[in-house]
């Protein structure tokens, strides 16, 4: 074995230090709440780390509900110019920046989806969706790799009724009524499995409250 | 609607599955209710996990015309004084069908007075909620929020015409990335450079569940041990770097042994070929002690 490198890195010498994903450079600020806080003071480059970041879940999440590509992409440009000029808004005590985010992207492509024109649109299920289109290649779903499987994984705790509710009213944006029509269950029945099942995805997941 | 069933909306908010005419009574049932608002604040997160579970690359166009459009878009100044007031949302839709260019200036100069021109009508509510609650039940009070949507809708014909001048105007973004460029490089964490590196390889791991990204230029290793079972307090996960049969510590998994997902970053020395996740006790031993629980092997 070579002898180890002193690269600066944290090493084994310091076994009791938890590994945690960013630990290298203190100077440099990269939770969410960091960047929105210096995308507030107006760093564009703070702002870009953001989108690094968070580019492959807003558009994920866009089109996931939208399904149309190019109306994702034009939710993702307003979550991320609503990012832009809110940052400042952002308050680290009523929740985390991811969730803030999320919370944005997911209302938006909700809006888009349930407006009149979009739901034509929705119809026809844009097959043209995997039309050859160059890749961001810098914007990296790794982070989010684990949280797919996770999330499915606790998915998989749900049962079959909370699941199919959730998934309808999340990923496929219907109101609770609607779901209940697609479910034919009654409206209370809904409402119980949407908040049971989100209680146990929250608690299989981890989201500390 | 019967007090319980406002009791059970919280789930229905946070999936934003409140139909228009229902939420706002539910909305401020839940932020009134001591023991709703707090689960909101939870269901918003786990709702959040699901949303970056459906992550997906966006085409390139999309962060040069997002970097473009935020050069020419100027910011909200933070509110001072007083609770994150609502602030009108955008309803995207509505006002792009009647883009009124020459009212932009107005709009420009009437951001700051948005805080103080919108009521407050839920001074509790985070202001990270304001695109869910308040957007679709905000009809009622549409006058007062539409100078913000327009502001905050800039007629796109306009912010074209800037985006183009910007471009045109000597690759004044190509210039700005360059500049934060270097910064950024300098910056740049394991995970970072794992994330954009070109060289960068999907691992299956040989023995347990999970993903690892290697990229050999940026020598770092991202690992995902989701999968790993938690153990009791007095053992913990710890993870090794091997080289001819020599583990090297790399430290412990604390929230795998808690049976929570981790994320790490290990940067392997030359040689070292093998990572793999041992049980150990508490505290995490000089050497594995026990059958390695998961292993992954680095190229050759």
């Amino acid at each position: 074995m070579p002898p180890p490198h002193s690269s600066g890195q944290p090493q084994p010498g310091s076994p009791r230090r938890p590994l945690t994903a960013v630990s290298d450079d203190p100077a440099a600020p990269r939770t969410p709440e960091d960047l929105l806080r210096l995308t507030a003071l107006g760093q564009e480059s703070a702002f870009e780390k953001l989108y690094d970041s968070f580019g492959a879940r807003v558009f994920g999440l866009a089109r996931r509900v939208v399904r149309d590509p190019s109306q994702a992409e034009e939710v993702a440009q307003e979550v991320f110019l609503e990012i832009w000029r809110r940052a400042s808004r952002f308050d680290p005590a009523k929740g985390s920046g991811t969730a803030w985010i999320m919370t944005m992207t997911h209302a938006r492509a909700v809006d888009r989806v349930r407006s009149a024109q979009a739901a034509t649109n929705r119809d026809l299920k844009v097959a043209q969706a995997s039309t050859e289109r160059e890749i961001d290649t810098v914007v990296e779903a790794v982070e989010s790799a684990f949280e797919r499987k996770a999330v499915q994984r606790c998915l998989g705790t749900l049962t079959e009724l909370q699941r199919e509710s959730i998934t309808l009213a999340y990923y496929s944006g219907y109101t609770y009524r609607e779901v209940a029509e697609l479910l034919t269950a009654p409206l209370p029945t809904i409402k119980t499995r949407l908040r049971d099942g989100l209680i146990r995805l929250r608690d299989c997941l981890g989201v500390a409250t | 609607m019967t007090t319980p069933d406002l009791h059970l909306d919280t789930g229905v908010l946070a999936l934003d599955a409140m139909p228009a005419d229902e939420a706002p009574g539910a909305l401020s049932h839940a932020l009134s209710c001591e023991s709703c608002s707090p689960e909101l604040v939870g269901f918003r997160e786990t709702a959040a996990l699901l949303g970056s579970a459906a992550a997906e690359a966006p085409p390139a166009s999309l962060r040069r015309s997002i970097m473009a459009r935020i050069a020419v878009t100027p910011q909200l100044p933070p509110v001072t004084g007083r609770p994150a007031t609502q602030v009108a949302p955008a309803k995207p839709d509505r006002d792009r069908a009647a883009p009124t260019p020459a009212a932009t200036p107005a709009e420009v100069s009437a951001t700051p007075a948005e805080v103080s021109a919108t009521p407050p009508d839920s001074p509790t509510q985070p202001d990270s909620a304001t695109p869910t609650e308040s957007a679709r039940p905000a009809a009622p009070s549409a006058d007062t929020v539409i100078p913000l949507r327009r502001w905050y809708r800039r007629p796109s014909a306009l912010v074209a015409a800037a985006v183009a001048a910007l471009v045109i105007g000597g690759g004044s973004v190509v210039a700005v990335r360059a500049i934060s460029g270097p910064a950024e490089q300098t910056a740049q964490t394991p995970e970072e450079c794992v994330a954009q590196a070109p060289d960068r390889e999907q691992l299956t791991p040989a023995k347990g569940q999970g993903t690892a990204t290697y990229s050999q230029s940026c020598n770092a290793v991202l690992l995902d041990v989701t999968g790993l079972p938690a153990v009791p307090a007095d053992k913990t996960y710890q993870l090794w770097a091997i080289a001819n049969n020599q583990p090297r510590s790399l430290g412990e998994l604390p929230d795998a042994a808690a049976g929570k997902p981790q994320v790490v970053t290990a940067r392997p020395n030359a040689g070292e070929t093998v990572l793999a996740i041992t049980a150990e006790p508490a505290g995490g031993s000089p050497k594995p002690t026990t059958d390695i629980l998961w292993q992954a092997t680095l190229a050759s």
